[in-house]
């Protein structure tokens, strides 16, 4: 985790940051079509149906993408938060196909690779929130 | 094919940011520089297209500070620098409809824009609201560069493409702009120079960044037949389309986590629309002007807009084909890369030129001029042509 941003609970995301501190990975889910999607939005792109759930999944994935943040250049966008750079951000493709951000630390980067499978953990964000990240569960 | 023309632009000097000019000053001086390049009165100008994150200028402002008569035409585009060529496509059918005689767009840029223009995206404040913004920030997400960056890892590995195709993309566009007096950045970067830099996201370095700018450019818009009667040899708008791409999220900090393939997006549904509309293959076009708020999205344009075959734009750069002789002179201004940021408006400006055949960098013989937005949810894109 990079920040120490407290994250705001909004109605909207109240199902997923519960889950995270019950360790339980909750994607939003369409209650009559049953489509997942995440983030989470008022109404389902697939049926446009208003009601809404959220649904545990397997914190289980792939990496899809990533991408280094070195601290160099034009770098005050970025937020390297108590662990600094170099960091990763990437994309986790879950099992169940909705894709979602995860970071890496400096010491994992040498095994981050397209492909490599993680799982989910839920770390500390402060304020009291949990938050989820992924890990490289066979970095060989 | 249109009817409309563009009969005559404008800017002001680009700097780093430097410029102590309100974005007011900085778009009434475009404005009028415009009007005084197609020989009009500034007054005789009566439609205005805006972006509406653009924070330096209302409608009401100037009007008032141009002393400008009777507005029969206004309108805005959403999205950002991917609809510059929008603002183009309003404009064209405002003249043909007879709703304005003499339409401008512009876009003024300040260091304004980084805080106030976000400000007017209804998708900002509900991602700002929600908290939408969060599942990416407490992961260090937090610059736009990293979406571009995300795509670009994901090319790299579905093509092979490699980090020396990005840096003949920068010596390309640097090798335009060390021959144009308005760029910001003038001098020539070799390959080798580029691959000694280090990354900011990879595989993202500096050079593969925006040059942060001030400045303004705009442009006129009326019909081919009272353009023949102007000052300058008109420019015909053979097409502008829009559009946007499938199951994008709402906001760029998301733009990665769509489902399916990320290399590409909205140019992809835009490109057989425009050739179809102005009646012209890829093959046809001299000089491209391809959006280029980071060096990866002149490769998505490069594919999208038929240049070379998908996945195929490293390679097709790295062989030299899109320098001033070769298949497809690219960016002949330098892009945002090299000459300066002004959210494609640049880009129209510089394809206006090639075919008037006043540009720092001429094509030999150019014809057609094809200028691009930026590739996020939504893009445009417009086929310029000599007056036929």
């Amino acid at each position: 985790m990079r920040t120490s941003l407290t994250p705001r609970v909004h109605p909207e995301f109240e199902g997923f940051w519960e889950g995270c501190r019950l360790g339980e990975l909750r994607i939003q889910q369409c209650s009559d079509c049953r489509e997942v999607r995440f983030p989470p939005q008022p109404l389902c792109p697939a049926c446009r149906s208003s009601k809404r759930d959220w649904v545990a999944v397997e914190g289980t994935g792939t990496v899809y993408t990533y991408s280094i943040n070195t601290g160099e250049g034009a770098a005050g966008a970025h937020l390297p938060g108590e662990h600094g750079f170099p960091y990763a951000v990437a994309v986790i493709e879950l099992d169940s196909g909705p894709r979602m951000y995860s970071d890496f630390d400096t010491d994992d980067l040498q095994n981050l690779k397209i492909g490599a499978r993680v799982s989910v953990v839920f770390e500390d964000i402060g304020g009291g929130i949990i938050g989820p990240n992924f890990v490289l569960t066979d970095p060989t | 094919m249109t009817r409309a023309a563009i009969v005559g632009i404008g800017q002001t000097e680009f700097t780093d940011g430097s410029d102590p000019r309100s974005g007011l000053e900085l778009a009434a001086e475009a404005i009028i520089a415009a009007a005084d390049d197609a020989g009009i009165p500034v007054e005789d100008i009566d439609g205005i297209i805006k972006y509406t994150l653009d924070p330096s200028a209302s409608l009401e402002m100037l009007s008032a500070n141009l002393g400008l008569k009777e507005m029969t035409f206004f309108a805005e585009t959403p999205i950002g620098g991917g609809a510059n060529c929008t603002t183009m496509q309003i404009a064209a059918m405002a003249v043909e409809a007879g709703y304005a005689q003499y339409a401008v767009g512009f876009r003024a840029f300040t260091s304004l824009d980084y805080g106030e223009g976000l400000r007017r995206n209804p998708a900002w404040l509900w991602a700002s609201e929600v908290g939408v913004k969060e599942v990416a920030r407490i992961h260090g997400f937090g610059a736009i560069s990293q979406s571009f960056a995300l795509q670009a890892t994901r090319h790299m590995y579905e093509f092979g493409t490699t980090e020396a195709q990005f840096g003949s993309l920068i010596q390309s566009a640097t090798t335009y702009s060390a021959n144009n007096p308005n760029a910001l950045r003038k001098r020539r970067v070799t390959v080798d120079e580029y691959l000694d830099t280090p990354f900011v996201t990879s595989p993202l370095r500096d050079l593969d960044i925006f040059q942060p700018s001030s400045g303004a450019c705009a442009v006129i818009v009326s019909t081919q037949e009272r353009a023949r009667d102007l000052r300058q040899k008109p420019v015909r708008i053979l097409g502008a389309e829009s559009g946007s791409a499938d199951k994008v999220p709402p906001y760029w900090e998301l733009w990665p986590l769509r489902r399916g393939d990320i290399t590409n997006g909205a140019p992809m549904n835009i490109a057989p629309r425009l050739y179809a509309r102005a009646g012209i293959t890829p093959a046809d076009v001299d000089v491209a002007e391809l959006y280029d708020c980071f060096s990866f999205t002149v490769m998505m344009a490069l594919e999208a807009y038929g240049f070379c075959e998908y996945g195929g734009s490293g390679p097709f750069i790295e062989a030299g084909n899109i320098a001033i002789d070769g298949v497809i002179p690219v960016n002949t201004h330098g892009g945002h890369l090299a000459e300066a940021y002004i959210h494609g408006y640049n880009h129209i400006v510089e394809a206006v030129r090639q075919i008037r055949g006043t540009s720092c960098n001429q094509v030999k013989d150019a014809e057609i001029a094809l200028v691009t937005g930026g590739p996020g949810f939504a893009s445009s894109a417009m086929l310029l042509s000599k007056d036929t």
